[in-house]
């Protein structure tokens, strides 16, 4: 529970800086909330950045992080200080009608969010990917104290700013932290959505929109883990947010302030490229719509694309450094990167449909825009990421009733852009594109609120009825999902003990943290969960080039690989499941001829429970 | 019909009893749209089974 002491340190830290440097581009927001939210988002963005540039530096070490919150705290006190103020005035004297149906909505959107905490407060477990690599990378850049490139591990080049965010937790405390700080961000989003809405619609809205964002399945879901989707649809939805400012206003500070956030989002993930270059055609479009010189036009996206591209320069810069391709592995053949063997491809959809004619191909990409939103409502088999629940299928079609009104016709068009990119051209993956989804939420939250205004007050209560008892249905999932956490919380157990029964390489791992000699490099074989893993170590994953094992013909050659890469010790997986060794490509080692040849001449058994072992790596002396 | 403008000058409608026949007719199809589809993802989803196994978890 101290992480939550830890992420209201962060986010006051975040906040203060955040506001300092929203002070430097000048003033720009409509209202205290709207101050807050930008501010929060600034300074996390702006830390992460900060992380990163001491990464760079060698200079990784948990007391530079304290050092960092105190530098943080002090540089942003003066800005604090006048926000709390300022928002302690708007508070005073005001009272909540609890008699309220909106303020029942608040509370139990409230509770949601605190049952996604208890599961983000459990130790970093069971998720493949955080512990693979967006926890794994940071602890590893913690172990070395600095950023390097860790060429084995999926992700190693990805941009990655709310992984410099983990990197801190990490730091500061464990990877639960991490996880709280993607709740938090999750949170802050939905604080950013009621205040967008307030903005552009009205607070009531505001509610509604919060409360169906907040309860949206893949958001539930992820939010309390260690992936970077949650973080990332912070960044884009801010930005989506400062653009539309801009677009309604024209002044600079707000073009300036959502290439800020672009920024941080194509500096968080790859997908945040695609909106960012969206943007950058919309500043375009609107120049010629409203018959700007082209020198003006030529100036905007020149300011919006220095700072934009800035601020995500560093991470393409890096991969680019490290593996010639700044997208590294992603489009690797178009940039001649180091060897990769995986076939990503961002167009790997529906846009590239193989050998099929065109007008299949046009079929098809017709087919998945007119029913992606339909089928990931729906189709349970396509899983947690995919699970936008029935909000936005049920609410959207409402949108017609109301299409004369320009802002619901302008954000329904935004809207239906974002969308057919998304299905189209971002992986058709509702976990990649959660900013879309906060921008449909305040559309639903506005179809919602206008039909509990209707003229029938039988309608009336029947809608708001209708929606608490999904909302209930809802904390009933939640509840079920956190059923663990609110256990674990309840109980006496140690974060040992949890991870003892819940992550099965934890024991192996805990072997080695204790016996293994600091400077041991550990080979990782048919393993990718490597978080709990505190030595240096590689992945044996197929599609990694730096050691495969069809390269070796005796156990010799192969010893003589191993010890050009430095490999002290073998961490191994018993066996490895049909999927991985058919479907990924891992030998079934005990099974496989040379490498049980090379198990009886050079490896020393150290450890072995139910599905690992270490053994030591015996070199000829 | 009392009309608001939000923060951004827009009208909003805050009287909730007059309107167009014919956005009323739309509001009430869509209202039963929301309520009917909603009503068959929860029920179809088993939502009801889970919220009667947390309520016997706690009360028996």
């Amino acid at each position: 529970m101290v992480e939550i002491v830890y992420i209201i340190a962060i986010a006051t830290v975040a906040t203060g800086f955040g506001l300092t440097l929203l002070r430097k581009v000048g003033p720009i927001c409509d209202s205290r909330a709207e101050e807050l939210v930008f501010s929060l988002g600034f300074g996390l963005g702006a830390i992460a950045l900060v992380v990163l540039a001491l990464g760079f530096a060698h200079l990784l070490y948990v007391e530079v992080f304290y050092g960092l919150l105190a530098v943080g705290a002090l540089v942003g006190s003066k800005e604090l200080i006048g926000l709390a103020g300022r928002l302690q005035g708007q508070f005073t004297g005001r009272q909540f009608d609890w008699r309220s149906f909106y303020f029942w909505l608040i509370v139990l959107t409230g509770f949601g969010l605190l049952l996604n905490l208890l599961r983000a407060l459990l130790p970093a477990h069971g998720a493949v990917d955080p512990l693979a690599y967006h926890l794994a990378l940071p602890k590893l850049y913690l172990l070395k104290h600095h950023i390097s490139f860790e060429r084995t591990l999926t992700g190693a080049l990805y941009p990655d700013n709310v992984g410099m965010l983990y990197l801190l937790a990490i730091g500061l405390r464990d990877a639960s932290l991490a996880q709280v700080v993607h709740w938090f961000m999750g949170v802050t989003t939905v604080g950013a959505i009621w205040c967008f809405c307030r903005m552009y619609f009205n607070n009531k809205v505001g509610v509604w929109a919060a409360a169906i964002y907040a309860f949206t399945p893949v958001f539930v879901f992820f939010s309390p883990l260690s992936y970077v989707d949650v973080g990332v649809g912070l960044f884009q939805f801010l930005g989506i947010w400062a653009f539309f400012k801009w677009l309604r206003e024209g002044e600079q500070r707000a073009l300036m302030l959502a290439a800020v956030f672009m920024g941080f989002a194509m500096g968080a993930k790859h997908t945040g490229i695609f909106i960012a270059i969206a943007a950058g055609i919309a500043i375009a479009a609107r120049g010629l719509y409203c018959k700007e010189e082209i020198r003006s036009i030529g100036l905007e996206l020149a300011l919006y694309t220095a700072i934009a591209l800035g601020l995500a320069l560093p991470w393409y810069a890096r991969a680019w450094w490290e593996a010639g391709n700044p997208v590294w592995p992603v489009a690797n053949a178009l940039f001649n990167g180091l060897a990769y063997k995986g076939a990503y491809s961002v167009s790997s959809g529906a846009i590239v449909g193989g050998t099929v004619g065109f007008v299949e191909r046009a079929q098809d990409l017709l087919h998945a825009s007119a029913t992606s939103l339909w089928q990931w409502a729906w189709n349970e088999k396509l899983g947690w990421q995919k699970a936008t629940g029935i909000y936005y299928v049920a609410l959207l079609p409402g949108i017609v009733a109301y299409w004369r009104r320009p802002r619901v016709r302008w954000l329904a068009l935004a809207c239906l852009l974002y969308y057919l990119l998304a299905v189209l051209y971002v992986d058709g993956n509702p976990r990649y594109n959660l900013a879309l989804f906060a921008l449909f939420s305040v559309l639903a939250g506005f179809v919602v609120e206008q039909l509990s205004r209707q003229s029938t007050r039988f309608l009336r209560l029947l809608v708001k009825a209708a929606f608490v008892v999904t909302v209930v249905g809802n904390l009933a999932q939640g509840y079920a999902l956190s059923f663990q956490g609110v256990q674990y919380a309840l109980s006496q157990q140690t974060a040992d003990g949890f991870l003892l029964e819940n992550e099965a390489n934890f024991q192996a791992f805990r072997f080695v943290d204790k016996h293994l000699p600091p400077e041991a490099k550990v080979l990782l074989q048919g393993i990718v969960k490597g978080y709990y893993c505190e030595r240096v170590y590689l992945w044996d994953h197929p599609y990694q080039m730096l050691l495969q094992y069809g390269d070796y013909k005796t156990s010799e050659q192969l010893l003589s690989r191993l010890g050009e890469l430095g490999i002290t010790h073998i961490a191994r997986m018993i066996y490895i499941p049909p999927g991985r060794t058919k479907g990924v490509g891992y030998p079934q080692y005990f099974a496989d001829p040379l490498h049980e040849d090379f198990r009886k001449k050079h490896l020393k058994l150290l450890h072995r429970d139910n599905g690992y072992v270490v053994f030591e790596v015996v070199y000829p002396s | 019909m009392e009309v608001t403008k939000n923060r951004e000058g827009e009208d909003q409608l805050e009287d909730s009893t007059q309107r167009a026949p014919g956005r009323a007719i739309l509001e009430a199809v869509l209202s039963l749209w929301f309520v009917g589809l909603m009503g068959y993802f929860y029920y179809t989803r088993g939502y009801l089974d889970l919220l009667q196994q947390i309520w016997r978890s706690f009360f028996g």
